[in-house]
């Protein structure tokens, strides 16, 4: 089956004036229809960059230098604006850490919501204004009247990522890109925005890319995983498989570094040393400086991501031995 | 019980006024903190938890007295630092000392980690030939080295500053510190070296520690007894293993209930918690938590539940759990 959005060999860099600083080094990763895949990693690790590359919406002066975004097969690298502009909030929409600036602060939510559909969406002014009450509605907003008549900073902070959802939704896309939804969020109402995107996931078959550095979230939501670090995939699964077997140092690391009830009273386990400060520079495994089991062979030659059980990869030497041939 | 408080805390009260209103008397007040009743004893940590706007910063601020509380008393070591003048307050804070979320803004960008160290020894009058080795031995404490004396704040990484700020915390050797938030800032894997440290200075020097965090699972891993705060309220506190286990308030219930945790799907029973934390302008009468409670009654509505002590060392505000009880 053809996979809804396939990210291949891509690459971005940052010509910055003390040279160029390539942040996001050979990613490759799919998704299906209908699953919501989960991006996890620390700050630095390219997965903001990567998913605002998707809907060429990189900051200046990033740039992708290489690989393709296909999306239904289509390359999304090679549309003009033009055309971009006609698949962002339309197939592929996109919500972000922070409601509150996302929203224009002097119009009122029903206009905002409006201006998305009718970009989009060849709706008169009533059938607009039902579409997004019945959209309010369903993101299991209150009192969408009011709400409808409301400017941001009436709403609380979840109500406004409700609200964004509402605007990401209006026009039926077939992908959500969410960066950080819930981040700014106290953790009751984290649990109800990651039940609502569940629960619009398994209704309406969207697919679902979720950025997060927060690994419980991700085991909560996501069917698949990869696990980013200085701008590499070093290991993707299914989810559960992913954070009951981690097959990478680094994923290990990660896991054990988490508080737990399990863990109290006991020393974590600490990665030693910091993120590379120019990733794409490293000749070798891109965790080689931090890892506890690195070898000769992990300084001279990059690990390409090996393929194990169940759909599982991970990109290190110890696991070369399990790896699938062909 | 030879558990000594070092610092108590009677029906402690703080009130924000807003501006406006003067005219008509209907001045708008935050109720930030409601009648707070607290021990905090000596070699204990004592973790308080709870969403934004709960009241845990300014319980911390009060503690200190860098907010003044509008009424109660916090007797420290018997004093009671409500009553003390600016001054007097300057000599006992030498004594407790406080630990930020985000240590580039704490620090001084304009000053070297050595001058922002040697402030503290400066103020609080300590002979010249003393700083260096106070300093040094510090330092080493902390896990940084003399080579960072130099340094800026820009030059260092969000852990290494945390890392300074406690050390700035502790060079007057202070009995009691808290700690606002001192994770949240940092990634996972960096988290864990400060959480380790924590946990070692804590055994070595036996400080007293109160940590206000809204990550209940750090929280749990550094704290020996653990308050919820609930808009201004303590909702519980005691013992953290039995409360992490089992949380009597349906409000630490739906707390923890909500943090995402990795390997344990929520299952579809768990209904997160409805509606929104109401605004401490107006709190909700009786119960404050009444209003989103999947428990509620009519009792609920009318009368303020009071802290009463049920089991062995757990203090629990709500009405129906009381009455069980009885």
């Amino acid at each position: 089956m053809q996979p809804l959005l396939d990210v291949e060999n891509l690459h971005i860099a940052f010509d910055t004036p003390r040279g160029t600083l390539k942040v996001v080094n050979d990613i490759h990763f799919t998704i299906q229809k209908g699953e919501i895949f989960g991006i996890v990693g620390e700050s630095g690790c390219g997965k903001s960059v990567t998913s605002l590359s998707i809907l060429q919406l990189l900051p200046k002066p990033g740039k992708v230098t290489q690989g393709q975004i296909r999306f239904h097969g289509e390359d999304l690298l090679t549309k003009s604006h033009r055309q971009m502009r006609q698949i962002r909030g339309d197939r592929i929409a996109m919500i972000f850490q922070d409601p509150f600036t996302s929203l224009n602060p002097v119009f009122r939510i029903g206009r905002q919501l409006s201006d998305v559909l009718r970009q989009h969406r060849d709706v008169n002014k009533k059938d607009a204004q039902k579409r997004i009450l019945s959209m309010l509605d369903s993101v299991g907003l209150p009192d969408v009247e009011r709400i409808y008549n409301s400017y941001p900073h009436e709403l609380s902070g979840g109500q406004q990522q409700r609200v964004m959802i509402a605007m990401a939704l209006i026009s039926e896309p077939e992908l959500l890109i969410a960066d950080e939804p819930t981040t700014a969020l106290d953790v009751t109402i984290q649990a109800q925005i990651l039940r609502l995107i569940r629960d619009l996931c398994d209704d309406h078959g969207i697919s679902v890319l979720l950025i997060t550095h927060d690994l419980g979230v991700v085991s909560e939501v996501c069917d698949r995983s990869a696990v980013f670090y200085g701008g590499e995939v070093v290991e993707t699964a299914p989810t559960q498989q992913l954070l009951a077997h981690p097959q990478h140092p680094y994923t290990q690391g990660l896991l054990s570094a988490l508080p737990t009830t399990a863990k109290k009273g006991q020393p974590l386990t600490v990665i030693e040393g910091t993120v590379p400060a120019n990733p794409g520079m490293i000749t070798g495994c891109i965790f080689a400086s931090r890892c506890v089991h690195v070898h000769e062979r992990c300084t001279q030659e990059k690990p390409p991501l090996y393929t194990l059980n169940d759909g599982q990869q991970a990109a290190c030497f110890l696991v070369e031995s399990e790896a699938q041939h062909g | 019980m030879d558990k000594q408080p070092l610092v108590e805390i009677r029906g402690l009260v703080k009130h924000f006024k807003l501006p406006g209103g003067w005219l008509t008397g209907t001045r708008r007040v935050v109720h930030a903190l409601d009648n707070i009743n607290l021990d905090i004893y000596k070699g204990e940590v004592l973790g308080i938890v709870g969403e934004s706007g709960c009241g845990k910063t300014t319980l911390g601020r009060c503690i200190l007295q860098l907010i003044r509380p509008t009424s109660g008393s916090i007797l420290f070591e018997g004093n009671d630092l409500t009553q003390q003048s600016n001054s007097q307050l300057r000599e006992q804070r030498r004594h407790m000392q406080i630990v930020f979320q985000n240590p580039l803004a704490s620090l001084s960008p304009r000053r070297t980690i050595k001058q922002s160290l040697i402030e503290p020894l400066q103020t609080h009058h300590f002979p010249k030939n003393e700083w260096m080795p106070r300093i040094d031995a510090i330092l080493n404490k902390v896990g940084l080295g003399s080579q960072h004396l130099d340094r800026y704040p820009h030059e260092l990484s969000g852990g290494q500053l945390q890392r300074v700020s406690i050390a700035r915390a502790l060079l007057l050797e202070p009995r009691l510190l808290i700690l606002d938030e001192p994770t949240s800032a940092l990634d996972v894997s960096v988290q864990a070296q400060i959480i380790n440290l924590l946990d070692e200075l804590r055994h070595e020097i036996g400080l007293t520690y109160v940590f206000i965090s809204h990550d209940l699972s750090v929280v749990e891993h550094l704290s020996d007894r653990i308050g919820v705060m609930y808009l201004g309220k303590l909702a519980e506190i005691g013992d953290a293993r039995d409360m992490m286990s089992h949380p009597t308030h349906p409000y630490t219930q739906a707390l923890l209930q909500s943090v995402p945790r990795i390997g344990q799907a929520k299952s579809d029973q768990f209904t997160p918690l409805d509606g929104n934390v109401p605004s401490p302008i107006n709190p909700p009468s009786g119960c404050r938590f009444h209003t989103r409670c999947p428990i509620a009654e009519d009792i609920c509505k009318h009368k303020e539940p009071l802290l009463e002590t049920i089991g062995q060392a757990q203090e629990v505000a709500c009405h129906l759990i009381n009455k069980e009880s009885v």
